[in-house]
């Protein structure tokens, strides 16, 4: 799919570098990370951390573009111009995107959302809280009011989230390592001289598939990417 | 056949999956509800036998241990009928939540017909929840999640006006009139925009 190929920053790294140096980000790092997020987010089953930083200093650089791009003469005539409104097309996509998939997968396992609020940033528990009680409010009205049990109250609350799907954590992902990790293990099993069975070592670049459960640590500490 | 009823919503639901939504099958609904309630009432009624005749005699009665499978029978079915009827109400809510994406925040008449009360008031606070959410991401900066819904290849669209809509201003000031078949070549984010509330199409 052509929105995953890498999209070459355009814009001349003089303009933007003197402006933008929150954290010490150049504007290309600051995409190479934003486009990574996004990357990782798409491909890996269950909610990962908000990356409350980088959407913030997209934002600060959309807008810079944006005030470029209203302040300059020649609308649509120059080249300049052209170039500087795709690469704001191609920034506002990935970050619309970024934000799409995390709203997903809010909606889709909610209570699992909620049960990790630190991986949502404020405005997504509010969203999170308010979605799961019109999603409950609306079940219950609708369905369940209607059929007498014994303990109503508390029977539908509990019956309602354990019906609704849970994240698959054995889905199979692909990933590539950035730093080597020695002696991961994967299963419990233990050979005969009582040390655990499956071992790997990861060395850097190596690329490979596995089960999403087994890297979930190593994702949030940066040590592998999800390609 | 127990809980036959509620198989229908579901194979109704299935024979639609491609098509719009039908219209909300009240009545199915509420008597699916009423078997669930019925049969509830005779398994209370039973559990009460069982439970006297538990309490009353010590040695076991003989009716009391055959209406156990009558009982778990009956409960199965209930559980089946409230899986089948949320089952119902959370495809219709999840395809109601598509709607919101791909057609925006309101709905076209036909549409609405086919929606139940309920519904209607999950969709509009869903609106709601989903634009004031928008409007803070991002430390109140706001961001349109609902444009860019495909990867922008290109920035200008060349696109036909399929309806007569008149004049339109576009992002960057222009204003040009959209009439019946009229081609125009604007910015990618405008034609989305135009695309998305059926005025105009691409042209291949």
């Amino acid at each position: 799919m052509d929105e995953n190929n890498s999209y070459p920053l355009l814009l001349s790294q003089n303009d933007i570098e003197e402006e933008e140096d929150d954290d010490d980000m150049t504007s290309q790092e600051l995409f190479q990370r934003l486009q990574q997020a996004w990357l990782n987010e798409k491909y890996s089953p269950i909610l990962l951390k908000h990356e409350n930083l980088l959407v913030l200093a997209t934002f600060e650089l959309l807008d810079d573009i944006e005030k470029r791009l209203k302040s300059s003469e020649h609308k649509t005539t120059s080249f300049r111009w052209l170039m500087h409104r795709t690469e704001y097309n191609r920034l506002y996509f990935i970050l619309c995107s970024y934000i799409r998939t995390r709203c997903s997968k809010i909606e889709e396992y909610p209570s699992a959302a909620l049960n990790s609020e630190e991986l949502l940033s404020p405005e997504e528990c509010v969203y999170a809280h308010t979605y799961l009680n019109n999603m409950k409010q609306h079940l219950k009205k609708s369905v369940l009011t209607e059929l007498k049990s014994e303990q109503q109250q508390n029977d539908d609350d509990i019956t309602l989230i354990q019906l609704l799907p849970k994240p698959n954590l054995n889905d199979f992902v692909f990933f590539q390592v950035d730093q080597s990790v020695n002696g991961v293990i994967l299963s419990n099993e233990q050979n005969n001289s009582g040390a655990p069975n499956d071992i790997i070592d990861f060395k850097t670049d190596d690329q490979y598939i596995m089960q999403f459960k087994h890297i979930n640590k190593l994702l949030n500490e940066k040590q592998i990417h999800l390609v | 056949m127990l809980a036959s009823k509620a198989h229908e919503l579901i194979k109704e639901l299935d024979r639609s999956r491609d098509t719009v939504l039908p219209p909300y099958n009240a009545e199915t609904i509420r008597f699916c509800q009423l078997e669930a309630n019925e049969l509830f009432r005779q398994n209370y009624e039973d559990v009460q036998t069982v439970v006297q005749t538990g309490t009353d005699s010590n040695s076991s009665a003989s009716s009391a241990p055959t209406l156990m499978p009558t009982i778990s029978i009956r409960h199965a079915a209930i559980q089946r009928i409230k899986r089948c009827l949320l089952a119902y109400a959370y495809h219709r809510m999840n395809k109601i939540k598509s709607l919101r994406w791909s057609i925006g925040p309101v709905l076209p008449e036909h549409m609405r017909n086919n929606l139940s009360i309920d519904e209607i008031e999950f969709f509009s606070n869903y609106n709601q929840t989903l634009s004031s959410y928008m409007r803070s991401i991002g430390n109140n900066h706001s961001l349109d999640l609902t444009s860019f819904m495909i990867p922008p290849k290109k920035l200008f669209a060349h696109i036909k006006c399929i309806q007569d809509y008149g004049p339109y201003e576009t992002s960057d000031g222009t204003i040009i009139q959209l009439t019946f078949n009229s081609e125009h070549y604007v910015l990618t984010s405008d034609a989305e925009h135009l695309i998305q509330r059926k005025i105009a199409e691409h042209i291949v």
